[in-house]
């Protein structure tokens, strides 16, 4: 396991000195000065001295190089250019907001999908099986921000009963978290379907019937548990969706969160915030599928098992 | 191929979609003329013989964005999906034939790229190279080949060991001659099948985009744009949210439908690719 936890860690570290690279190279390719849009036309020489000496651009780039894969090294990422405080401090701020979203709308998906999934193969009927499968194309097609003004026009204006945008207590989390979940679900519950199916055909199941065991305790017993890492990678696979789709859904109902700063960063062109965020949305992509990696032992002990001792 | 496609109930059910949105579409701005000129005193009109959809806040005719917007998605998708299977299609070549170190490189290049959460490299490129078409189809390719270039080096792989391509080789067959005939027409269907579910994920991730406003000029009328300009007219207007969006799923619907019915064809889950 330790061995497992270092090995993920070398991984990470390369992962984030990369993207660190691509970002900072990305950013010396853009078209145009952007100094001149922070001035202004025609801005002071010693204005413009003074912003490239803060910004480290009067250096070789070599050199600005080496300085900015050593201030990534102790997570200093410069300061925004428009309200001019550290990144990193306002990202941070901003944070825990995105994860709340992300475990919020995990928490609605995961338990909904499984159970809708494993419905519609356990129960064989034709309704649960048309429930999941209008569900899931629905989810799938339609894309999410169209989700999230669908769910306002319905929740907010005709029942009355979430705020529409914002962030406070829990009952600003809920539209949002609902929003996101729903292509998660979608593409979940099409997998837990077709890896049940999968499963329930293998030559063990008939065997355990042939001996004894009823439908149910075979699913119980056998084949729950031999979908589980299937299942597990799948729903890790859709940390990027989730992700992603938080970018989207923020800005739908102005959650403060990374994906808003990231929005608004771009549209301000605030470039030291635009690299942040996007490093640190890798970054935190990277983790989670690192730990859907170290989770499988947990579900399935043939894995790891020899490494582990 | 396609051939065989036409009698998959779920080909079928997608060309249906499609066929039936461009038909509906290409008759009505045929009826009415496409006209995207701002006419401010035509505001937010409900719809009516002249626009048959009503106008939007900036006095156009909803229709003929309508129709401007699907085209230009269709247009921005077909372009990176293309851009993206040529990227792919080469690269995985190369990188399933020369397994040293060019695949290895080439192999560790697409990982990094796919390990960024779905439309985060395209809004990055969008962010620092500013907005417009050409640059939107490049930012949306940039992370699409490397999904394709996998599969395409897992199929090479599997392909190049087999008895077949050795009788090739030894009838003294150049590597060209290989690629093209022997190993082209066996990936392709795999190919295939990603390209058209790689449409509709290309699809939903420009009208994103739009959405963000970060996409294309907010002039030039998006699905996605429009979506966004409507947002602020959600509870008087709802049509002007409504009339897009559903335009947007039936379109990314009929490609995720053509997907799944040549996946059952090429024997592979396409959905799993179009995750994100």
């Amino acid at each position: 396991m330790t061995i497992r936890l270092l090995k993920g860690a070398g991984r990470f570290l390369v992962f984030f000195w990369a993207a660190g690279s691509l970002t900072f190279f990305l950013v010396r390719t853009v078209p145009g000065d952007p100094l001149l849009e922070i001035l202004g036309p025609n801005p002071d020489t010693r204005d413009v001295l003074r912003l490239k000496r803060s910004l480290q651009l009067d250096r070789p780039l070599a050199a600005q190089y080496a300085g900015f894969i050593l201030r990534l090294a102790v997570l200093d990422l410069g300061e925004s250019l428009i309200d001019r405080k550290p990144v990193t401090a306002t990202m941070l701020r901003y944070l825990p907001n995105t994860l709340l979203l992300a475990v919020a709308a995990m928490a609605f998906t995961v338990p909904f999908s499984l159970l809708l999934g494993f419905l519609s193969v356990y129960r064989e009927s034709r309704f649960w099986e048309a429930l999941a499968l209008a569900f899931s194309a629905v989810g799938l097609a339609v894309p999410v921000f169209l989700i999230g003004l669908l769910l306002v026009l319905l929740f907010a204006l005709g029942l009355g009963l979430f705020p529409v945008s914002g962030s406070g207590g829990v009952e600003f989390l809920f539209l949002p978290a609902v929003t996101l979940s729903i292509p998660l679900g979608a593409f979940l519950t099409r997998m837990v379907r077709t890896v049940l199916r999968e499963e329930s055909q293998r030559p063990y199941v008939l065997l355990a019937r042939a001996k004894g065991l009823s439908r149910a305790q075979v699913y119980r017993r056998h084949i729950l548990k031999n979908a589980m890492v299937p299942i597990i990678t799948l729903a890790g696979m859709q940390a990027g969706a989730l992700l992603s789709g938080a970018i989207v859904v923020e800005s739908v109902f102005s959650w403060p969160g990374i994906g808003t700063l990231l929005v608004r960063a771009v549209r301000q062109r605030d470039l030291p915030m635009i690299q942040g965020t996007v490093l640190l949305m890798a970054a935190l992509y990277h983790l989670l599928n690192r730990l859907v990696d170290l989770s499988y032992p947990l579900f399935d002990p043939r894995i790891g098992h020899d490494r582990a001792r | 191929m396609i051939g065989l496609a036409k009698d998959n109930p779920r080909c079928r059910q997608g060309a249906l979609v499609l066929a039936g949105l461009g038909i509906a579409l290409g008759a009505a701005v045929l009826a009415g003329g496409i006209d995207l000129g701002l006419h401010m005193r035509q505001r937010l009109q409900s719809p009516s013989a002249g626009h048959l959809l009503g106008t939007d806040p900036l006095g156009r005719d909803i229709l003929s964005c309508l129709a401007c917007g699907t085209l230009v998605s269709l247009a921005v998708a077909l372009a990176v999906v293309a851009l993206a299977a040529a990227g792919g299609l080469s690269l995985g070549y190369l990188a399933g034939w020369h397994e040293g170190r060019l695949g290895s490189f080439i192999m560790r290049a697409a990982d990094f790229t796919l390990a960024f959460p779905g439309i985060l490299l395209a809004l990055l490129v969008v962010a620092l190279w500013g907005q417009g078409v050409p640059r939107l189809i490049l930012a949306l390719a940039i992370g699409g080949w490397a999904g394709t270039a996998r599969l395409v080096r897992g199929e090479v792989l599997k392909i190049k060991g087999q008895d077949f391509i050795l009788a090739a080789r030894g009838f003294n067959a150049s590597s060209r001659h290989i690629a093209m005939r022997h190993m082209l027409p066996l990936i392709f269907p795999v190919l295939l099948t990603q390209a058209v579910s790689g449409i509709a994920a290309v699809i939903l991730a420009e009208a994103s985009l739009n959405f963000l406003g970060l996409g294309l000029d907010p002039r030039l009328p998006t699905l996605g744009g429009m979506i966004d300009a409507g947002r602020g007219y959600l509870f008087d207007r709802p049509g002007l949210v409504l009339v897009p969006g559903a335009c947007l799923a039936l379109l990314v619907a009929g490609f995720l439908l053509l997907a799944e019915g040549f996946s059952a064809r090429a024997g592979k889950v396409a959905f799993e690719k179009n995750s994100e």
